[in-house]
């Protein structure tokens, strides 16, 4: 009876011993905590991850990841370590709204990054509009039928703009005035078939047959062969990937062997691993030729390749930079809780070369520099410079 | 519009209405069997194109053995989804079983972005890319391999229907399921064999339009859609009619983007598809 009390009573001593042990533990661990690493920087980000712009959103989360492991790495932003909650919106305007709400409200997030496509960020800038919290974006603003919303700052060249260029190359690089266009029914290929319309005159080109189709088609041959018939010299592709690559798969195997000139959306991953041989030549606008950086972007291509053991692409670099005008802002503004409105007058006066883009933002002006435009041309199976 | 134009729809057509004609096939073999309209055919069709892009991108097999296994392995999968869900709900409401297919679909593809990402994936093409001249349109080499085993495919299944104990013994239980049990034939195993089949059918044609137009994760609903409207079209449970259908489906959807527009060709696609539902339920070759 007795030695069982005792040995009771040990077991009883030995797991309070524990106990305070184990107590003592974590009042260190989290008292060293607070010591080193105040409250992280919540940024939240909605992209399209899965769905037919996953071709987009899926880099553009690997540049904003990069970018944020190297913050934290140095320490984070005056000590405060950041952290992107990412959500995905499937490509669908509704999730993104119903997202943009749940990580401004639920999780009080300081600034929005994203969406993948014209109808998501702008489902996205009507939210931010309302909750005024700062919203950097992965596209163009269409300035023709858009109201410049003061939270939102866009990260790809407006289309007119690409467009002028496209057709300067077509001119002037290529030397032939005959255009057929195949685009996107929906908003992105509308705008790119506007800008087209009106530019046409001022290069003095002609556009021989324009046709459309759609995100989720796999034969645009119907379409091409229309186009064939009129004979054009140089062909624009105006789609997002993996449709972007497929058109130029039907062009090559319809005998259509004229250069083809794409928007930024078919510079990603699919356009060689989907387009093949087929690719070979096509020309499309960038920010960025990985096998070849500007100076100011062998730094970033040097760590992403470290860290994933592949070269990144324009998304990838659209990514980064967006998170660095963020980081930028939220350093100046800095404190406990960076407010949003200060955040965004930050954000609006940026000045910055970044790796894919020549920023000059004012209050009139929230898109990056026509002059971030770089042509690149694929060829071996990677992008090169069209242009030396 | 010249005559090489049409001629190229034509070809655009009959090539997409022959992968759909063998998904609608597969739906006509389940239906068959057990009454049920399998709404994870198009999964099947997106399993046999991605399993292949593994076996040849990642593993480099020969083409000819990526098919064949491919098209197994998307078999043995029919089956087992047979044996876990189809078989223990036996004697439920065709409804249930509908519903069970559904969700079948939607685990399929999600299993399927998890296993092989977002990304769309290409498969080699079986010989070479260079287009062959054919009346003043193109033809591609995969076109005719596409059209080859595609109707070589369907020869097979009617020697099988025709020749063999097991086929009469299908065709028996699509006529009459109890009669077929009186005389001995074991309905149990027919509907195996039938989601079996059906998967193998889907997956032979996902592997062979692969090459032409690239395969993902996300093919299946459309796929879905598109045999159910060629099995409809056909006549729901005729072989030849699912052929017939996924046919006329291909050359409308061609044509209609090529004369009309291709925003208005799933409009019409998917518009012949309710005609037939209200006016000719039976479908073109099916009897009332």
């Amino acid at each position: 009876m007795l030695a069982s009390h005792c040995v009771g009573a040990h077991s009883i001593s030995r797991r309070r011993v524990a106990g305070l042990l184990l107590a003592g533990l974590f009042a260190l661990v989290s008292g060293s905590a607070i010591a080193q690493a105040k409250a992280p920087y919540v940024i939240g980000a909605v992209l399209s991850l899965s769905g037919p712009v996953a071709a987009n959103g899926v880099p553009t989360r690997e540049g904003i990841l990069l970018a944020v492991e190297q913050i934290n790495a140095a320490g984070g932003i005056d000590g405060h370590p950041v952290q992107v909650l990412f959500e995905d919106d499937q490509s669908k305007p509704d999730q993104a709204v119903i997202l943009a709400n749940k990580l401004i409200t639920q999780d009080r997030v300081l600034m929005l990054l994203g969406a993948s496509f014209g109808s998501t960020t702008n489902a996205i800038a009507a939210v931010v509009d309302k909750l005024k919290i700062p919203h950097l974006s992965a596209t163009a603003w269409t300035k023709a039928d858009l109201r410049l919303v003061p939270q939102t700052f866009y990260f790809l060249v407006d289309f007119e703009t690409v467009m002028d260029q496209m057709l300067g190359y077509i001119t002037k690089d290529l030397g032939v005035k005959r255009v057929g266009m195949l685009r996107l029914t929906r908003e992105y290929g509308q705008i790119a078939s506007e800008s087209l319309a009106k530019l046409k005159a001022k290069h003095g080109v002609e556009v021989v047959r324009e046709e459309r189709g759609n995100d989720p088609d796999t034969d645009f041959t119907p379409q091409l062969t229309n186009i064939r018939a009129a004979k054009p010299e140089a062909m624009i592709s105006w789609f997002a990937n993996p449709a972007g690559a497929i058109s130029i798969k039907n062009m090559r195997q319809l005998g259509m062997s004229m250069p083809v000139l794409g928007p930024v959306s078919m510079a990603t991953r699919p356009m060689i691993t989907a387009g093949g041989a087929a690719a070979e030549g096509t020309v499309l606008q960038s920010f960025i030729a990985p096998d070849d950086p500007l100076p100011r972007q062998k730094a970033f291509v040097d760590a992403f390749n470290k860290k994933h053991g592949k070269l990144p692409e324009v998304f990838e670099s659209v990514g980064f930079d967006m998170a660095q005008v963020g980081f930028m802002a939220l350093k100046k503004v800095g404190g406990e809780r960076p407010d949003p409105a200060r955040l965004r007058d930050e954000i609006e006066r940026t000045r910055y070369d970044g790796v894919a883009l020549i920023l000059r933002y004012s209050p009139t002006v929230h898109e990056p520099d026509a002059e971030s435009i770089l042509f690149t041309k694929v060829q071996k199976g990677r992008f090169v410079r069209a242009r030396q | 519009m010249n005559i090489e134009s049409l001629v190229q729809f034509g070809l655009s057509g009959v090539t997409v209405g022959s992968i759909y004609g063998l998904a609608a096939l597969g739906f006509t073999l389940v239906f068959n069997a057990t009454g049920v309209v399998n709404f994870a055919q198009g999964q099947f069709v997106m399993l046999g194109g991605l399993i292949a892009t593994t076996l040849a991108n990642t593993l480099g097999w020969p083409m000819p053995l990526v098919v064949v296994a491919a098209v197994i392995a998307t078999g043995v999968i029919g089956g087992v989804i047979e044996i876990l869900t189809i078989h223990p709900m036996r004697g439920r409401p065709v409804f249930t079983l509908i519903m069970i297919t559904l969700g079948i679909s939607i685990v399929l593809e999600t299993a399927a972005m998890l296993i092989w990402g977002t990304d769309p994936i290409f498969l080699p093409t079986f010989s070479g890319e260079n287009p062959i001249p054919f009346f003043g349109a193109t033809l591609q080499p995969q076109m005719l391999w596409v059209l080859g085993v595609a109707l070589a495919a369907m020869l097979a299944l009617q020697a099988f229907y025709r020749y063999t104990m097991l086929g009469q013994a299908m065709l028996a239980c699509s006529y009459n399921a109890v009669a077929a049990a009186a005389v001995g034939i074991d309905r149990r195993r027919i509907v195996l064999l039938a989601f079996v089949f059906a998967a193998g059918l889907g997956a032979l044609g996902g592997v062979l339009i692969a090459p032409i137009t690239t395969t993902g994760y996300s093919i299946g609903l459309l796929m879905s859609l598109k045999g159910f409207a060629a099995a409809i079209i056909g006549g729901m449970g005729s072989s030849l009619g699912a052929v017939i259908g996924g046919l006329a489906l291909g050359l409308v959807e061609s044509m209609s983007t090529g004369l009309v527009s291709s925003g208005y060709k799933d409009a019409i696609s998917l518009g012949i598809l309710v005609i037939f539902l209200i006016l000719r339920p039976q479908g073109l070759l099916g009897s009332k």
